[in-house]
């Protein structure tokens, strides 16, 4: 389960302080599929690397009592100078988990063969979105996936809960 | 799997997963600089050990110690490594931040994991770099042996402090006001003739003395070099005056890093 309570978060822009997110209150269970739809700057992403826990909300609390991945499709939470198996090496060890078994699994799931061996900054954004799901889903009890997609002039973030 | 979950975990889980992410950045950061070309990553202390070498050299040839009885090789030794280590540090973590943006999409990953991967890398450069060139001057007989160790380490123990403390400051402060930046290059270039590098604290004026023993590096280089040679110098050192400021630029750098990390917005 991930829970937001009373969760503000606000930025400091040159025309003064933007409050982004202001009381948040909700509740996600494992099987869950929720989406957040709103016009661009609404607070679709804060509120993903919010859950994620990769920043921090200015007041309130997300407790997350089931493993959480990193929000992914943001293009980021990989190193371009790096190959794609380097990543994948570099994701397990910062998670804990041993890369045994999931470099086959990540190499036919992303389909990107010998591209595993090339520095991402080679990659295109498909085969970047491609290894991003396959070394999450392969990472032990990932629970929750969170992305983003930009539809035509409206874009939605979705955050997918899986049992 | 472990998460630092909003600082609900304890201690111990907490320093288990920033061992472990330490680990995999120090991994990625030999990666990224180095590769696995060439030399790869013995280039983190052969390019020290370049510096020192030619440092010294050029020191030896001019006889750069004012007509004293100072072994020359080891003064310019223990001087120059003395200056790498504590001015690349801070050179190495300013700026450290928006390179390790996409990284912190990570939730384990935070800023001063950054932070003390890449000073671990650049102490470590340092250390090797000093620790082979003595070995080697020792067993080519251009230096003897240091007259005392325990003083060595202790002395290259605390300007490592000092590096790091002054590193995380700087870097953890630049995030903020980009100005931190801007002074440093040119007080780093300032500070190489003031810190205790190319002078022994004895050689100088009185009123120079008391000057240049305000600056912390200086105690930590005279406490080295009398250990190196400390009975043919009459070395001026204060460790616990030297503690005192390593400490608190050691807080206030702690302090202002946790201050950036709840404002950080991953790339």
């Amino acid at each position: 389960m991930i829970r937001l309570e009373n969760v503000s978060k606000s930025y400091a822009t040159r025309t003064g302080i933007k409050s982004v997110l202001k009381g948040v209150n909700f509740e996600m269970r494992k099987g869950e599929r929720v989406g957040f739809l709103g016009r661009n700057g609404a607070g679709k992403s804060t509120l993903i690397r919010i859950i994620s826990g990769a920043e921090l909300p200015d007041e309130g609390t997300v407790q997350r009592e089931m493993s959480v991945s990193w929000p992914l499709a943001f293009g980021g939470a990989f190193q371009n100078a790096l190959t794609g198996l380097d990543n994948l090496r570099f994701i397990c060890r910062i998670y804990g988990v041993s890369t045994e078994g999931k470099l086959d699994y990540v190499q036919e799931f992303s389909e990107l063969g010998d591209y595993i061996y090339e520095p991402l900054r080679s990659y295109s954004a498909g085969m970047r979105a491609r290894l991003a799901f396959a070394i999450s889903t392969r990472l032990s009890r990932w629970a929750m996936t969170a992305f983003n997609a930009s539809v035509t002039s409206n874009s939605s973030s979705a955050v997918r809960i899986v049992a | 799997m472990t998460d630092r979950n909003g600082g609900r975990d304890s201690l111990a889980e907490s320093f288990a997963i920033q061992r472990r992410v330490i680990g995999a950045l120090l991994m990625r950061e030999v990666l990224t600089r180095y590769g696995r070309h060439n030399l790869g990553f013995l280039w983190l202390f052969v390019e020290p050990m370049l510096f020192t070498l030619g440092v010294t050299a050029l020191w030896t040839a001019l006889k750069a110690v004012h007509g004293s009885s100072i072994p020359i090789t080891a003064f310019a030794l223990t001087g120059y490594s003395s200056v790498l280590l504590w001015r690349n540090m801070p050179n190495r973590c300013v700026g450290a931040v928006v390179p390790n943006l996409a990284l912190m999409y990570h939730r384990n990953v935070r800023i001063i994991d950054v932070f003390l991967a890449r000073l671990l890398l650049e102490a470590a450069g340092a250390t090797i770099s000093f620790l082979i060139l003595t070995l080697v001057f020792i067993a080519l007989g251009w230096i003897v042996s240091p007259e005392d160790l325990l003083l060595v380490l202790v002395g290259w123990g605390m300007l490592a402090w000092f590096g790091m403390a002054l590193a995380i400051f700087l870097a953890a402060f630049a995030e903020e006001y980009e100005v931190v930046e801007k002074l440093w290059h040119p007080a780093s270039y300032l500070l190489f003739p003031l810190s205790g590098a190319a002078f022994l604290v004895e050689a100088l004026p009185v009123q120079a003395q008391e000057f240049v023993l305000y600056l912390p590096m200086v105690h930590a280089v005279e406490c080295i070099r009398e250990g190196f040679f400390g009975s043919q110098m009459n070395a001026q050192f204060d460790l616990g005056y030297m503690a005192m400021i390593n400490l608190t630029i050691t807080l206030f750098g702690l302090l202002q890093t946790y201050r950036i990390s709840l404002k950080v917005v991953p790339e």
